[in-house]
């Protein structure tokens, strides 16, 4: 069964389109946020090893 | 005899309902959430949540008599509601409910609803306690609680942020969450240029009202938005959250301690008699603190009791206790608003959906410090209606009598009448006397105050 189908309040039609017309806008952020972190991971000083 | 009792809260999802078995917390699981509560369980979604102190733990416990599943459920100490609660507690709150959405999300799971009432608390830590609220996460689907969340949660913070602490109270007038076109107004121009506020409360407002006489389905295949995107979403509605801050003014109150006419002595007198009385108390034992202002004397009661509600109509003493205990899931100490000349009524269905304060407010001692003449002197308060309320609390008390040489009463009587004869030590005796068996007085050394031991 869809989740939808239980859910029981009501999410709202005009929510529900935000959200969908919103997701490029979210999706861009979140890849923004993996490229800005792997750029940032390549200045970072490796960490030491504690493996003894 | 076996003692049932249906949750009057309780009764919105098909998918259970929480009820009450000898003071127990139950709750039982139909076969329209049996899916879901199974998949809680086999992720390990509800051991990991339970684990981390963000879920109240439960086990099965058998089936109900109509073959739903029936789970036993950890007991809370006590439970407040978020229009009790001060901003930071709210705010805490909003950013559980997204860490327990995230977590849902990686077991393949989310919150199908995101009600400020999901969530209790263990100390100074806030707990999920819906256990119904978790379904399975439809890959592809926006999520269904977001409007929800917004209206519990975003709402009411940036309104309050953005205004006045006081307007924590507007929760209880919109116990469904505040509408977002009303938040949109009360919200000042320039929450228009904070991107978390532009979306996810002026163009939300405006997308509803454009969608409000829709025949569109909401669940229809129209919206879609990927599991990375419902992510950022949430993750910007968490930092929307975690940004605002409470507006707090320099109240009368917070301060209350430092701007008294105790000295060190009678301080720490008034501190050996609160120790006192409080040693006397079972480890089990419930304090109700009212008038807690900054919880100095509920630290002294959480020395020697299991609980401590400690309540206050100033949301920045409230907002002060909270901060010392914040993450604490092993305080004993729950602080809450609460007005006495108003206190929490019962609210929602029928009135009794949401308990009033002062069916909840039931302990083994009542302390009543520097709070009576504010009572009776300030709200003109009966000294019978006094006696009523700490003797409808516990079955023993400690007030503090203020006489009205004291600077605090000589201060009240600043721009009033004097319509209170029988504000002296010895009628106020005399009024607790027709509710407590004893009564016994001991004054604060260096001070004119004395502190009153109750007794029914």
């Amino acid at each position: 069964m869809c989740g939808f189908i239980l859910a029981y309040i009501d999410p709202g039609v005009g929510s529900m389109i935000l959200q969908g017309a919103l997701a490029g806008l979210f999706a861009l952020a979140f890849f923004y946020s993996r490229i800005k972190n792997w750029v940032l991971g390549l200045f970072r000083k490796p960490q030491d090893h504690k493996d003894d | 005899m076996t003692e049932f009792r249906q949750d009057p809260g309780s009764f919105r999802d098909p998918g259970g309902h929480v009820f009450w078995l000898n003071g127990l917390p139950y709750r039982s699981v139909t076969a329209v959430g049996r899916d879901d509560m199974e998949l809680l369980r086999q992720s390990g979604l509800a051991d990991e949540l339970s684990a981390g102190g963000q879920l109240v733990p439960f086990s099965t416990d058998g089936a109900m008599p109509d073959g739903a599943m029936r789970l036993k459920l950890s007991p809370l100490p006590w439970i407040s509601y978020p229009y009790e609660w001060c901003f930071e507690q709210l705010q805490d709150a909003a950013t559980l409910t997204i860490d327990v959405m995230l977590a849902a999300l990686a077991k393949g799971m989310m919150l199908k609803d995101a009600s400020a009432f999901n969530v209790a608390w263990r100390g100074g830590r806030p707990v999920f306690l819906d256990h119904g609220s978790f379904t399975r996460y439809v890959a592809g689907r926006p999520w269904p609680a977001y409007r929800q969340f917004c209206e519990h949660f975003l709402a009411p913070l940036a309104v309050i942020s953005r205004n006045d602490a006081l307007l924590g109270m507007i929760s209880r007038c919109f116990l469904d969450g505040l509408p977002l076109d009303l938040a949109s107004q009360l919200l000042p121009w320039s929450s228009w240029l904070r991107p978390s506020l532009l979306i996810h409360i002026h163009l939300h407002a405006k997308m509803q009202r454009r969608f409000a006489d829709s025949t569109r389905k909401s669940g229809g295949k129209s919206a879609t938005m990927s599991i990375n995107s419902l992510r950022a979403m949430l993750a910007n509605l968490r930092a929307g959250v975690s940004a605002m801050r409470s507006p707090l003014p320099q109240s009368a109150w917070h301060d209350y301690y430092h701007d008294t006419n105790y000295n060190d002595q009678a301080f720490a007198d008034k501190h050996r008699l609160v120790a006192k009385a409080c040693g006397e108390l079972a480890a089990t034992a419930r304090v109700i603190d009212l008038g807690a202002n900054n919880g100095e004397f509920s630290r002294v009661a959480a020395e020697h009791a299991a609980l401590v509600v400690a309540a206050d109509m100033d949301h920045g003493a409230v907002a002060g206790l909270y901060r010392s205990i914040r993450g604490q899931a092993d305080s004993r100490i729950y602080p809450l608003v609460q007005n006495l000349d108003n206190p929490t009524p019962g609210l929602g269905l029928f009135n009794t959906e949401r308990q009033p304060f002062l069916e909840r407010c039931r302990g083994d001692l009542a302390m009543g410090l520097a709070l009576i003449h504010h009572l009776r002197i300030g709200s003109n308060w009966s000294l019978a209606h006094i006696v009523r309320l700490f003797a409808q609390c516990a079955d023993s008390a400690i007030v503090e009598f203020v006489p009205k040489d004291d600077g605090q009463v000589q201060r009240l009587l600043r721009s009033r009448p004097d319509i209170c004869p029988d504000w002296t030590l010895e009628q106020v005796c005399q009024a607790f006397a027709q509710s407590f068996s004893q009564c016994h007085v001991e004054n604060i050394v260096e001070s004119k105050r004395s502190i009153i031991f109750l007794k029914k």
